[in-house]
């Protein structure tokens, strides 16, 4: 049918964009009851008083608890991700005797609406005796532990080493050293996070609306803090806006609400609000990295090593996949013979850290493109040039550059490396603004390039089961709900062409545990690749199931049937032709249901690639920092819809940008942050995003049947490295570095004063 | 992110919006655009016990030009909005517009009000920058008397002014500048429709042999008020060429800018001193060829 690589348009925008979305803060059931968080307001101090009386008498109060009443489900969290590298210490839903964070949970308050438990919580009195905060990993790291019981704030070292590692420096004829930093992000989904949470006494059902990445991973980890069967938790994912992977586990406050939903028999809806999602949700990057690489005289390189501390914040509930990402992703696209890396986990005294888009792939990618940079520049050879040199040649793949990629050895399939590069370089004309030109008058111009490989998706499994609607339409219902990724398109595209069927015959339903039994959702930009390959796997089956009916019907073989656009035909009778309407009014007739569920396990990760070149103006006087132009080429594998391609694409981009320009979430040395407001957190606004200028390549990924890849990350890895190299370049003749995120004109303003002390 | 509960009063006149200005004082918060206001409500940075809305005052609106004392009168509740927009303000005041363009996006200039936006004085906020530059006098009203309070009066420091608790602004008063100055207005944020990091502004007047005879200079985000600079403005007359511009705006370099997240002292006081060089050329430039206009 053609469906796949069309650009179509949303099938799911026209309800969204006239306001007709219903998201978690829209569902109000009858008789519900609101919920508000008492946050501690150290970053590190004991509790000793825990005053809730006051609070109790305000009128509209329907509760107030604290870990002591609230006993039954004071346990730990489930931990996302174990690993048997890590000392995991995930929260409890309220702080016991001590607080670890600003915005760790100490009490709850249920009130009739939210106004109501606001003004209550403001009344819960709360004693603390303020502890010294750890703010730095590079020190908190030898401090004393911040849990009892468990031995070191580094909790976790991520160790691998490929070749020689090390040791092979000594054959290097050039060794650079770079210190990098990379300043703590909040994701920020439009919609920050919220539940609804129904307790029905009479059918002992829980049901649950929450904006979750994965309702089947959720409704697991809340009947277990609960003690429930999972059968009695159904778990909804409504209309959700944005998850970007910290949407991807429970929270303190999903137990809470459905603990005490159970406890008091009425719908407790909690709606976090922009402050909260700054202080309680899960964030990222925020490392320090010590690299190091070595090269030949001709710039081949001979090691790369590098020693990073990955401020953890004050738990792991995610476990350590952000480090070990960040650790195996450092070689990327590049011929790395000797590897040497090890990262530190240390908790400190802020929000814990969990993936945030990229959760890892960013910050390993920042680190080799700019070693690369830096090296080039020290052997006064081209940026561009050491990069051609030492990217994997189409010749040598399938490439394995000796490290784990998800579940065996990362075996890099095909990419033309070099050839996408020049073909970017070019299209940026990178020799013109690389090389020196008018530089007159105060904007200094200047470009940089950085290359990734993007791994993705990779692990575990995921569904689809179709089924017969009466009207002959055709369901497809699948675990990996979407933040916002189009899959109501998208997966319908895949079904549509592999049941040849129309588009318009095609129903996606996602993001409710009682739609399929099993599930494990929308993160590591695994969906298309999951789904895509297990709507395939059922429409084969389906369409069997289908055809043996139609046999039954015609009282044929089913070899004698044609299928053909929705219909089925008796081959050389055209008047013996029935419909799947048809088919479904027959089968509603014999109260048989026509199904079929199909689950594709991962056969390890796909791997894409690209380029990202810009070009930046610079204020000689300000050290304001505009983006001119952007080019990118990508490679997504076999693309099922161009125009949510590109969104990905521009989508992460933009991220990227905001990390590299503007994001950076900052703390004084007692973990106060400083700047927990949009007023003073910049995110990346429309105003200062560039055109982008995206061309596709289509290397099909071998290792599933659809040549599918995950692309909802490769946006976001390379604008760091790209932008830093395109300031050093505009800024060439102050001869400074800028290793620092984010890029401001502050930072920029005191390299060049430094440079010329 | 809900407000504590308040009392919410919305009067039909001026003298009701007066008499519960006298008897309740200052748990009163006035809400004209509700720019600044209702976010402080939201996050509980301000818990007012009383909030009253002044947008059913009429006869705070409205742009009024006097020949005899060649100024003009900005009603209170003038939205940022209808400044860009008013003809007289564009024939008499165009620096405002200028100014007015760089406040925040749309939605919240056409909002945000003239006197909401004085009253609440951030120090990086571009009106307070105007007025004090321009020597804009505040109306300011109460049960009991009216006085003119001088703009360089009325900012006292970090969203702080001289506005006595049982007074309302009901209007600004400006001179015009002379037809043939030059201005300009420039301002360094991180995006756009942020507040400034630094802020600067200048109107400038030359003789026929190009030298400045009048300088009105002012800059915003450098202290704790937008202010007037004018031991700059002094060291401007005679000025006319850009070594001794540039050593009249180093005048500011005795300045303490504040020490945030968004931008160091030093960085601050870097930006705006180079601010300032850049709006006084621009306005010594457009001063020039007003002048050469004029003399025509």
């Amino acid at each position: 049918m053609g469906y796949i690589g069309k650009r179509m348009t949303r099938v799911e925008d026209e309800r969204l964009v006239t306001g007709q979305g219903r998201y978690v803060s829209d569902i109000e059931l009858p008789g519900t009851v609101h919920m508000a968080i008492v946050r501690s307001l150290y970053a590190h101090a004991e509790i000793t008083r825990l005053d809730l009386n006051q609070a109790q008498q305000l009128p509209g109060v329907v509760g107030v608890f604290g870990p002591k009443e609230l006993a039954a489900i004071m346990k730990p969290l489930p931990l996302g991700t174990p690993d048997p590298r890590l000392d995991a210490i995930t929260p409890m839903p309220l702080a016991g005797d001590r607080v670890h964070y600003v915005g760790e949970p100490v009490a709850v308050v249920v009130a009739c609406d939210r106004y109501v438990a606001e003004d209550a919580a403001a009344l819960v009195s709360v004693g603390y005796r303020a502890l010294d905060a750890l703010t730095d990993p590079r020190l908190a790291a030898t401090a004393p532990p911040l849990h009892p019981g468990h031995p070191s704030n580094e909790v976790a070292t991520v160790e691998y080493r490929v070749g020689q590692g090390e040791e092979a420096f000594r054959d290097a004829d050039v060794v650079v050293d770079v210190d990098l930093r990379l300043d703590r992000v909040v994701a920020h989904p439009m919609e920050p996070r919220g539940v609804v949470a129904h307790y029905d006494a009479k059918t002992e059902e829980l049901l649950i609306f929450a904006g979750t990445q994965g309702v089947h991973g959720y409704r697991r980890a809340i009947a277990s803090m609960l003690d429930l069967n999972e059968d009695h938790v159904r778990v909804i994912a409504p209309d959700t806006g944005g998850g970007f992977g910290v949407k991807n586990r429970i929270y303190p406050e999903d137990v809470l609400a459905a603990y005490l939903s159970c406890q008091l028999s009425v719908p407790v809806k909690w709606q976090g609000d922009r402050s909260e999602e700054f202080i309680s949700t899960n964030q990222e990057r925020d490392q320090w990295h010590h690299a190091r690489i070595g090269v030949k005289k001709n710039g081949q390189i001979v090691a790369v090593s590098d020693e990073f501390f990955q401020d953890q914040g004050a738990y792991t509930p995610a476990g350590i996949i952000v480090a070990d990402t960040t650790a195996i992703c450092i070689p990327g696209p590049y011929r790395v013979p000797n590897f040497a890396v090890t990262g530190h986990v240390v908790l400190t005294n802020k929000v814990p850290v969990g993936p945030y888009r990229g959760a890892g792939r960013p910050q390993g990618t920042f680190v080799m493109e700019r070693l690369l940079d830096h090296v080039a520049d020290t052997l006064g050879m081209d940026r561009l040039e050491i990069r051609r040199i030492n990217l994997i040649k189409p010749e040598e793949l399938p490439y394995q550059n000796g490290l784990p990629g998800r579940g065996g050895p990362m075996t890099i399939p095909y990419g033309e490396f070099q050839n996408t590069m020049d073909q970017v370089a070019t299209a940026i004309n990178y020799d013109h603004y690389s090389h020196p030109h008018d530089t007159r008058g105060p904007w200094k111009l200047g470009v940089g390039i950085a290359n990734y490989l993007e791994m993705s998706g990779g692990a575990g499994f995921e569904g689809a089961r179709m089924r017969l609607l009466d009207d002959g339409r055709v369901e497809v219902a699948t675990g990996a709900s979407s933040q916002g990724q189009g899959h109501l398109t998208a997966f319908a595209q895949v079904a549509a062409d592999r049941l040849q069927l129309p588009f318009e015959q095609i129903v996606v339903v996602e993001g409710d545990t009682s739609a399929i039994h099993r599930g494990i959702g929308t993160f590591g930009s695994r969906s298309m690749m999951m789904v895509g390959n297990a709507t395939r796997m059922a429409a084969q089956g389906f369409r069997t199931k289908l055809l043996e009916f139609a046999a039954e019907m015609f009282e044929a073989s089913m070899d004698d049937l044609h299928w053909e656009n929705g219909t089925i035909t008796v081959k050389g009778v055209p008047s013996r032709t029935i419909s799947l309407a048809d088919i479904a009014t027959r089968a509603a007739q014999e109260d048989r249901a026509l199904v079929y569920e199909a689950f594709y396990d991962a056969t390890g990760p796909a791997f894409g690639m690209g380029t990202h070149a810009v070009v930046v103006a610079v204020h000689q006087k300000t050290f304001a920092i505009e983006i001119r132009e952007y080019q990118i080429c990508h490679d997504g594998g076999v693309v099922v819809n161009p125009l949510l391609a590109d969104g990905q694409t521009i989508g992460g981009t933009v991220q990227g940008l905001g990390t590299a320009l503007f994001e950076g979430l900052v703390f004084d040395a007692t973990g106060q942050p400083l700047n927990a407001t949009f007023l003073d957190y910049l995110l990346p606004a429309a105003g200062e995003m560039p055109d982008f200028l995206i061309s596709e390549r289509e290397y099909p990924e071998p290792t599933n049947p659809e040549g599918f890849k995950g692309i909802a990350e490769g946006g976001i890895m390379p604008p760091m490295a790209a932008i830093c190299a395109a300031v050093e370049n505009a800024l060439r003749e102050f001869s400074i570095t800028v290793d620092q995120l984010p890029v401001t004109p502050n930072y920029l303003f005191s390299q060049v004063k430094e440079g010329s002390r | 992110m809900k407000p504590a509960p308040f009392e919410y009063i919305r009067p039909g006149t001026i003298p009701e919006a007066l008499q519960y200005l006298h008897q309740w004082g200052d748990q009163v918060k006035i809400l004209a655009g509700g720019q600044s206001l209702i976010p402080l409500l939201n996050m509980r940075l301000a818990e007012p016990s009383r909030v009253m809305d002044i947008n059913g005052l009429e006869e705070l609106s409205g742009v009024r030009y006097d020949p005899h004392t060649h100024t003009v009168r900005i009603g209170a509740l003038t939205r940022h909005q209808q400044l860009i927009r008013d003809p007289i303000i564009l024939e008499h005041l165009p620096m405002l517009v200028e100014a007015a363009k760089l406040i925040g996006h749309l939605a919240i200039r056409t909002r945000g009000t003239l006197a909401g936006s004085l009253v609440h004085a951030d120090p990086s906020a571009e009106l307070p920058l105007m007025m004090a530059m321009l020597r804009g006098v505040f109306e300011c009203q109460s049960l009991e008397q009216r006085r003119e309070v001088a703009a360089d009066d009325f900012f006292l420091g970090f969203y702080m002014t001289d506005l006595q608790p049982e007074e309302l602004v009901v209007s600004v008063t400006v001179p015009v500048p002379s037809r043939s100055s030059g201005y300009a207005i420039r301002e360094f944020s991180r995006r756009h429709g942020d507040f400034a990091i630094a802020a600067a502004s200048a109107v400038i007047s030359t003789d026929t042999q190009g030298r400045i005879v009048q300088a009105m200079v002012g800059v915003g985000g450098l202290s704790s008020r937008g202010m007037a600079c004018p031991e700059v403005e002094e060291a401007l007359v005679g000025v006319k060429d850009p070594q001794g511009i540039r050593e009249a705006a180093e005048r500011l370099d005795n300045i303490e800018p504040t020490d945030d997240v968004q931008a160091s002292a030093e960085f601050r006081r870097h930006v705006g001193i180079e601010l300032l060089v850049e709006s006084i050329e621009t306005a010594y430039s457009n001063a020039k060829q007003a002048t050469k206009e004029v003399t025509q």
